[in-house]
């Protein structure tokens, strides 16, 4: 008889792989220590780039869209928007207030955004008679007054410097440049146009059309120079009620705003500075107050007055570090027996004074302190609820800490000392560039640092410092063109290096005024590194699990980083979830709605191995997403 | 279908684990599908040395010309993996080849100096190749006429992309097709990627050992056996149905 044959040996093994959790980030941005004994920073980042630390876990930062567009230099050329300006009036409801956006040309008054037509075109539905042609010149577009739906595109605002453009959805369009007032010629409108390359109405085109108009450039700046545009601005009402925007321009001096004309400031009395020389304005204690260029010299008006008697005030002897006058600001400081607002004053070199009293009566030195170098520019400091924030080489400083004895050389003193390293790196670049600034977004909850760029760092993403007011903690902001900033009416907008002024809101980023197109948000993170509560043991992480919460699952890639490995993930995924529908733009029985948030997760698997662990992640969307935490699974070997 | 994709199988595991099914799995970006990729390469050669699988058989011929041309050591195919034994032939001769010599038994050939008047053929595996006695040892100067045959078990597990006559040993492609038994495949690759992740893989090994075990036995043809014995057989001209005496009259 045969022997029965051999059964194999099952073979199998219970689960060797652990369980941990880690949690999103949202200490925010700890650049420090990367090695951490007790994992007290398994809640923090290496870094993180547009995700805010915020409520419920990591947020993916507002979208941003067009507001205002083809704002011009003296050149013509679409470049840097510089300050923005914001006239509130008093007349409740907003009909009187007016927005100003400044390039080094002048002041645009960009209220309401800037305008834009359009109208549909097809080859088919419009012919006869014409729909779209172009001059045999090729300096002409000729268009329909009615498109293809029988609207009329009223072109009458439609000015030179303006543009149309000629878009296939998918494809964002063709842009011509207005060179001339359209022509009305009946049925259709004539419009000069730069030079027109293939034929913009090809037969199977079916497409929209867009006119746009820049702002109205409402004022001229008499010097167009470098630094034409940097400005600083007070709303202020004087002692006859009457409303004012007190704007001083670093190349063109003083300038008043009365709601409707532009005109310089005027003073009486002697001695009495230059109005083109008064480069930066605030108000102190009732006291219009200047900064005059190249100087040490504080300039005030009489209390409640715009112009007429001005008086100086000198603060060079104080100065140790020598250097200019940069900056005054306003602190309103809670002494105990009541508000009582102190005057600082900071000079190029980082002497930072601090006066209490009132111009006209005792003005007395409260104090003296140095902070180092500050960038270039006078946007050095910043109100901040009731507090001062001092923007330096090292770092963000906040006055109340300065005067109660920060030593201003301990880097975990600074409030972005968490972000140090950060900061040192672009201001080590780019501390001598105008556009560094300080705003905060109520809106966004978030306090945002805008860092210039230079010629040189093109090839470089954006890149803004951004605290989040809840948790105080910070992050980074990629790819928002950002030269400066202003909250405004509840919004927060900010000006870029190619004319146009944007306003942060909604999901997606660069979305065109025409409402063409826009890029889904690109976010990145790296975790600390943690140990899981064993430094020595080797760890392999086999499997994480990545939690989401928002409207959509996000497309992006995880990789596990061992040993305090920097990198970053090179790439990530398009985005091409379902885009969720919004208020005045989607329809009805069309667009999908948003319904409550949902949780996402994946169960996703992961290679290598070593002692400490960090999860990256880099993804993309273009709907509301919360990064929660992360699940791993880890199998743990031996200390050798 | 008898057999399926790479991109099939490999998402079958995937899902039965709790892993997101891909459209490609060579293109994903979750690395657990780099790393099922290598173990399922890795299972191609489990499954092909546990045994011979028909679908791996495959005849070899080594013909004179091969003798003449390789100096009596003739390359193995490109797929040998390893040779099923008893199975060489000289056809020539009608009779079996001698081998596999033991490196004992080949050196005792050639010492006795049979090199000239064997007319047995053997061999042995050496270097790669099939040498072939006498002539690996005295290299032909003329075809010699020997037909010989072997069978093989192939490396060829995998039909690149499905295209008929392609073969690989590895899969490269989401649409290679793995030729071993699909649930058996995804037993053994569930296993094995269970294992690797640190997971529980009692029931996973189960579930392998059980579809070993069955499909070791379906894989070829076999006749049904019955232990109460009395089976059906035709009744050749045996001692039976024979005369016992009388052979020898004339």
């Amino acid at each position: 008889m045969l022997a029965p044959r051999k059964t194999l040996r099952r073979s199998g093994l219970p689960q060797r792989a652990g369980n941990v959790g880690l949690p999103a980030p949202n200490m925010g941005v700890v650049a420090q220590a990367a090695y951490s004994v007790g994992d007290q920073l398994q809640s923090a980042a290496l870094y993180m780039y547009n995700l805010i630390p915020g409520e419920y876990g990591c947020r993916v930062r507002p979208g941003s869209r067009e507001f205002a567009t083809l704002l011009r230099d003296a050149n013509g050329e679409l470049d840097d928007v510089r300050t923005l300006m914001f006239y509130n009036s008093l007349i409740q409801g907003g009909a009187n207030d007016r927005f100003f956006a400044t390039t080094n040309k002048g002041i645009y008054d960009m209220t309401g955004g800037s305008w834009n037509a359009n109208g549909r075109w097809t080859s088919s539905g419009n012919n006869p008679p014409l729909a779209g042609e172009f001059s045999s010149s090729l300096t002409e577009l000729r268009v329909n007054k009615l498109d293809n739906l029988g609207a009329l595109i009223d072109l009458t605002d439609l000015v030179v410097d303006g543009r149309v453009i000629i878009a296939e959805e998918a494809t964002g369009g063709i842009t011509y440049d207005v060179t001339g007032a359209p022509v009305d010629q009946g049925d259709w409108w004539e419009i000069p146009v730069t030079s027109i390359v293939g034929n913009p109405f090809p037969p199977d085109l079916d497409a929209r059309i867009d006119f746009q108009s820049p702002p109205e450039l409402v004022f001229e700046w008499p010097v167009q120079d470098d630094t034409a545009g940097w400005c600083s601005v007070v709303n202020y009402t004087n002692t006859g009620g009457d409303h004012f925007l007190l704007v001083c321009d670093e190349s063109n001096g003083y300038y008043i705003f009365d709601g409707t004309d532009w005109t310089q400031g005027t003073f009486t009395g002697q001695p009495q500075p230059n109005p083109e020389d008064l480069v930066q304005v605030t108000e102190w204690g009732g006291n219009i107050c200047f900064v005059e260029r190249n100087t040490a010299t504080i300039w005030y008006l009489d209390p409640l007055a715009i112009s007429g008697d001005i008086a100086d005030f000198n603060v060079g002897s104080l100065f140790i570090e020598g250097g200019h006058l940069a900056q005054l600001a306003s602190w309103s400081v809670d002494a105990g027996d009541g508000m009582d607002d102190k005057l600082v004053a900071i000079s190029g070199s980082g002497d930072v004074l601090v006066y209490q009293g009132q111009f006209g009566q005792s003005v007395g030195l409260a104090g003296r302190w140095q902070v180092g170098t500050v960038p270039e520019g006078r946007r050095i400091m910043s109100d901040f609820g009731g507090d001062v924030l001092i923007l330096t080489q090292n770092g963000i400083v906040r006055l109340s800490e300065l005067v109660s004895g920060l030593i201003t050389e301990d880097p975990t003193k600074y409030t972005t000392s968490n972000i140090g390293y950060f900061v040192r790196r672009e201001m080590e670049q780019n501390v001598g560039l105008y556009g560094w600034q300080i705003a905060k977004s109520t809106k966004n909850g978030i306090v945002v640092v805008s860092v210039p760029r230079s010629d040189l760092q093109a090839s470089q993403p954006y890149v803004q410092f951004v605290m989040d007011i809840n948790t105080q903690a910070w992050t980074m902001f990629r790819n928002l063109n950002m030269r400066c900033m202003k909250e405004a009416e509840g919004e927060f907008y900010f000006g870029t290096d190619d004319g146009r002024v944007m306003l942060m809101t909604g999901t997606v980023d660069n979305g065109t005024l025409a409402g063409l197109s826009s890029v889904g948000i690109e976010f990145s993170l790296l975790t600390h590194y943690t140990s899981l509560g064993a430094p020595a043991n080797w760890k392999q992480v086999q499997f994480v699990r990545p939690w989401w919460l928002g409207d959509a699952d996000p497309a992006y890639l995880t990789k596990t980083f061992y040993d305090f490995n920097l990198g970053s993930i090179e790439s990530s995924p398009i985005f091409t979830g379902v885009g969720v529908a919004l208020w005045d733009a989607a329809l009805w029985d069309l667009d999908e709605w948003a319904v409550t948030a949902q949780n996402y997760w994946e169960t996703i698997g992961s290679k290598n191995m070593g002692r400490h662990v960090a999860l990256a992640i880099k993804g993309e969307t273009a709907v509301n997403t919360t990064y929660l935490g992360c699940d791993l699974m880890v199998t743990q070997g031996g200390p050798l | 279908m008898r057999y399926k994709t790479a991109n099939d199988l490999l998402n079958q595991v995937a899902v039965e684990v709790g892993l997101t099914r891909q459209t490609d799995v060579f293109a994903s970006n979750d690395e657990s599908f780099g790393r099922m990729v290598a173990l399922a390469n890795a299972c191609l050669t489990e499954l092909t040395q546990s045994q011979a699988w028909e679908r791996m058989i495959r005849t070899a011929t080594i013909t004179g010309a091969d003798i003449l041309a390789n100096g009596g050591k003739v390359p193995l195919p490109s797929d040998f993996a390893y040779m099923i034994d008893q199975t060489g032939w000289e056809q020539g001769q009608d009779v079996p080849l001698f081998g596999p010599l033991s490196a004992q038994q080949w050196t005792y050939l050639t010492g006795r100096d049979l090199v000239s008047y064997t007319i047995y053929a053997s061999f042995r595996l050496r270097e790669g190749k099939v040498w072939v006695f006498p002539w690996a040892e005295n290299p032909p100067t003329e075809e010699p006429d020997v037909d010989i045959t072997y069978e093989y078990a192939s490396s060829s597990t995998v039909l690149v992309n499905g295209e008929e006559g392609q073969y690989a040993d590895e899969i490269r492609n989401s649409g290679d097709i793995v030729l071993f038994q699909p649930y058996l495949f995804e037993r053994l690759l569930k296993l094995r990627f269970l294992n690797s992740k640190g997971m529980d893989t009692q029931e996973a090994a189960d579930q392998y050992v059980l579809a070993l075990q069955s499909w070791e036995g379906k894989d070829k043809g076999a006749p049904i056996l019955n232990a109460a014995g009395g089976g059906f057989n035709v009744s050749y001209l045996n001692y039976k149905n024979m005369p016992d005496t009388n052979y020898g009259d004339v």
